[in-house]
């Protein structure tokens, strides 16, 4: 028993679905981590046994802390696990610090996650006065009667949560921190860490005031400018941890969008709805977490391997590296959510309770479904480009660079352990769909009251049967395989250049040239900046055209935003003095002031 | 059993599909043209060929013809080709209808990008726009008719429900018939979106990406081209040419009129229409899309 009640735990279904990634995606990347720092140039772990011991028992730390999260039943426990957590991750994000870029991301990421631990403190505060006490929400919270704006509330909740889940706009430290990190740390941020920020949304948004619809609305509207968003800055990124990271934002704008659409179908009383909803968001947490741990993961091994993250230095590599890259084509193939694979589950789930909540709402909540359900379908539209993208420049065709086309295979089970049990479960999953949305339901009742579990789980019940699609096409492929091997000469030759003699790499499409029609269409959004210097005079000698696509938030917002503050800040920095002699002085006036007020004639305070 | 008849009846047509729109157009341009049958020709022809595979291509390269042509075929299962139901069906098939020829489209581009040609990357690329906006035109299609008919699986949608639909409501349908039109037109890669007939590679889209297939493998990816146009022209037939009371073997005659119907048409605006600019081709598709959600706006009144 502590001022703030007993810091209790509680294992319920919600902590549960959200305790799985933690277990499944932690204990693969303890065993890849310390496999990843044998790999390639610049290992992490150079500065001996000592320096591996503690990154593996920071990570330990950082798997314990996340599970305290899901697990605490106390705000203030919640809230210390939470901090714990933010600097365990900030620790191992920083791993390779000697390169700026870790540095900066590392900074922008500690900022990222004060602002969301200052915001949840505020939060919680407010929560236990507005008679909520110091537990984890299980049932609305009336602030209103305690003169606590329920509006204020979801504010915080989303400013705190948010962060962390990096819900647009609050996005823009997470491309640079999961680029820059450890691809092991990566995948852990990526596909586990991020959901915690969905798990304080799912537990404590439905509670905040007595109708959580309009909350509906906003995340809703937020989750589907993340989506689009995100997917489109994917397409434009030639680094591939970046345009994953870009990949995650767009998954979590689906998780959010689904969360949304689930409250504001349960306050409209649309049980069926709100059930199909929060099981496409809560399995979309699970989709996300083995598909992306594993995009990590490969691609993690290959950029070590290759030596760099620039899809035009890949090429050529699923000849070469045949796990690392079929690994990246599973979680590629899941994460577009393609029949056959589990993605396409929550994708299916999230389209039927956005069609049935267009079919049954009334208002303008109908018509947030019909625009949402144009943007789910324009995201996973651009999804499978965005990582057709990525495959095809970074595995396929002709080596792009001397490190591509002398990339061998790592001869190490600690590396393919994780990558090959991920893809794996990325098609061998698809038939246990049953027993795994029945987990789902259990925490799906939790949250949304009245939730009818039973008839999602029967609308659901085709799903496993998918795992057909896979095991047909194969044995289509393999029959036709036999047959066209018979009796039929098969020979190999250069590809149809227009008879060119000489083919080279350079020649291929490039990441970038494959994304410009998207990037040009959508200019006016993205503002990707070409720096072109044409060939110039009779004898032409050096030409670059290079183009960037900016973080227009970043660039545009926060930034001018953080150095306005910290101009408007920087008056307190003259009271900052540094010597103790000066504080000393603040302390006797302080002292002073308090006494005064204290004994002032006009009555005792409060 | 009368699910097969019908679902024989389009595999057997798709390759007739092609032949009659360029028939079509090629008596619009007053040439005779090759034989309607010249598909089925082709692709005899290809089916004993020997095989010729690009250096550098890798497993992709060798699966993706057969994943092109099963997504079509499967996709095919879950439309009501008999005027009623599918082979199968379920509530949301619509959305693995959707899914299976996204794993076509996948393994198509991806197999361009493993030949390492330019050409090829470019016909990925511009295959890779279209089906992105193509996606949520296609979605907005069956989102508006399930808010006409009240169903949620493709049987429904295109099904008996569609007749019932007409005398209620008739101008949405036709919103969504003209929208499906457009992304026929699109997804089988016809024109004024692609051309079929070009022979200058930096003017193709789907066509490039076939470049460096060879004998049964191009069969296959011509043939799941055809496949995927006939899908577009069978949904087409669905909405507007409800089957009503017809009797088993006219709702396949039907199917058969119509898709030939739709050929023809196709051939039509091939002859009377210039090719779109590359630049142009978002704007088409969004106006496709704008049709379909003008159709759902007219629901809601």
């Amino acid at each position: 028993m502590t001022l703030y009640g007993p810091l209790a735990l509680r294992l319920d279904p919600v902590a549960v679905v959200f305790l799985a990634p933690i277990a499944l995606i932690g204990a693969l990347a303890l065993i890849y981590a310390p496999a990843y720092s044998r790999l390639g140039r610049g290992a992490p772990f150079e500065r001996g046994r000592a320096a591996t011991l503690g990154h593996l028992a920071t990570l330990t730390l950082l798997l314990a802390s996340m599970a305290l999260v899901v697990v605490a039943a106390n705000t203030v426990l919640l809230l210390v696990a939470w901090e714990i957590m933010t600097i365990a991750s900030w620790a191992l994000l920083t791993e390779e610090h000697h390169a700026r870029e870790v540095r900066v991301a590392g900074l922008g990421y500690l900022v990222a996650g004060h602002v969301s631990g200052a915001a949840l403190a505020v939060l919680f505060v407010l929560l236990a006065t507005a008679g909520g006490g110091w537990q984890v929400p299980v049932a609305p919270v009336d602030a209103a009667r305690f003169g606590v704006s329920p509006v204020l509330l979801f504010a915080l909740a989303l400013v705190g949560f948010g962060t962390k889940a990096a819900v647009a706009p609050l996005h823009v430290w997470l491309p640079d921190a999961h680029a820059s990190a450890p691809s092991h740390v990566s995948a852990l941020l990526s596909g586990v860490l991020v959901t915690l920020g969905i798990y304080g949304l799912v537990r404590f948004v439905p509670f905040l005031g007595s109708d959580p619809g309009d909350w509906g609305m906003a995340l809703m509207a937020l989750g589907a400018a993340g989506a689009c968003g995100g997917i489109v800055m994917a397409l434009g990124q030639r680094d591939v941890k970046r345009a994953l990271a870009y990949s995650t934002i767009e998954n979590v704008g689906l998780i959010a969008l689904a969360i949304g659409a689930a409250l504001v179908a349960g306050s409209a009383g649309q049980p069926l709805v709100a059930a199909l909803a929060m099981s496409a968001a809560l399995l979309h947490v699970w989709n996300h977490a083995i598909a992306k741990g594993l995009l990590f993961f490969s691609a993690g091994a290959i950029a070590r391997l290759v030596g760099s993250r620039d899809l035009e230095r890949w090429g050529g590599l699923l000849a070469r590296l045949p796990l690392l890259g079929t690994g990246l084509l599973a979680g590629a193939a899941a994460l577009v959510g393609l029949p056959g694979t589990h993605g396409f589950a929550s994708e299916w789930l999230l389209f039927m309770a956005l069609f049935r909540g267009s079919q049954t709402l009334v208002g303008p909540a109908r018509f947030v479904m019909l625009l949402a359900v144009v943007a789910t379908a324009f995201t996973t539209g651009a999804a499978l480009a965005g990582f057709v993208r990525i495959l095809g420049i970074g595995l396929l065709g002709h080596p792009r660079g001397p490190e591509a086309a002398a990339a061998r295979p790592p001869r190490d089970a600690a590396l393919a352990l994780p990558v090959l049990v991920l893809a794996v479960s990325c098609v061998g999953l698809v038939p246990f769909l049953g027993p795994m949305l029945a987990v789902i339901g259990r925490a799906v009742a939790a949250l949304t009251p009245g939730a009818p579990i039973d008839r999602v789980a029967r609308l659901a019940s085709p799903l496993p049967w998918l795992a057909a699609i896979p095991a047909l096409a194969a044995v289509a492929f393999l029959l036709y395989r036999t047959w066209l091997e018979r009796g039929r000469t098969i020979r190999r030759a250069v590809t149809w250049d227009c008879a060119y003699a000489r083919p080279e790499a350079t020649m291929q499409y490039t990441a970038t040239s494959l994304a410009q029609p998207v990037t040009r269409l959508l200019h006016p959004a993205l503002r990707t900046n070409v720096d072109w210097r044409p060939p110039q005079g009779l004898w032409p000698d050096a030409m670059t055209w290079v183009s960037r696509t900016p973080e227009r938030a970043l660039a545009e917002v926060y930034r001018p935003a953080f150095r306005r503050v910290a101009a408007l800040l920087g008056f307190f920095r003259r009271i900052q003095e540094g010597r103790v002699m000066v504080y000393l002085r603040y302390v006797g006036v302080a002292l002073l002031i308090l006494l005064v007020w204290f004994f002032w004639p006009a009555g005792t305070p409060r | 059993m009368t699910a097969l008849l019908p679902l024989a009846l389009l595999l057997l047509l798709a390759p007739l599909l092609p032949g009659v729109a360029a028939r079509t157009v090629a008596l619009a341009t007053g040439r005779r043209g090759a034989p309607v049958l010249q598909l089925y020709r082709d692709l005899r022809r290809l089916w004993g060929k020997d095989l010729v595979y690009g250096a550098v291509t890798t497993g992709v390269f060798r699966v993706a013809p057969v994943v092109w042509v099963f997504g079509a075929v499967a996709a095919a299962a879950f439309v009501p080709l008999d005027g009623r139901s599918a082979l199968a069906r379920f509530p949301g098939d619509f959305l693995l209808f959707a899914g299976l020829l996204a794993l076509g489209r996948f393994a198509l581009t991806l197999a361009a990008l493993d030949t390492g040609s330019s050409f090829e990357g470019m016909g990925a690329s511009r295959e890779l726009l279209i089906g992105g906006l193509a996606e949520p035109v296609l979605f907005l299609g069956f989102l508006t008719l399930s808010l006409a008919t009240g169903g949620s699986s493709l049987s429904e949608l295109f099904g008996t429900g569609v007749g019932d639909a007409w005398p209620r409501v008739g101008a949405t349908l036709v919103m969504v018939a003209l929208s499906l039109a457009m992304l026929l037109l699109a997804e089988a890669s016809r024109g004024p979106i692609d051309d079929p007939a070009t022979h200058l590679e930096l003017t193709m889209i789907h066509e490039v990406m076939a470049l460096d297939h060879s004998g049964p493998d191009l069969a296959l990816l011509l043939y799941g081209g055809a496949l995927r146009f006939a899908l577009f022209g069978a949904l087409l037939v669905q909405l507007v040419w409800p089957r009503g009371a017809m009797g088993d073997l006219a709702a396949a005659g039907r199917l058969a009129a119509g898709l030939v119907a739709v050929a023809a048409l196709v051939g039509a605006v091939e002859s009377s229409m210039a090719r779109l600019r590359m630049i142009r081709i978002p704007q088409y598709l969004v106006s496709a899309g704008v049709l379909a959600s003008l159709g759902a706006l007219l629901l809601l009144r």
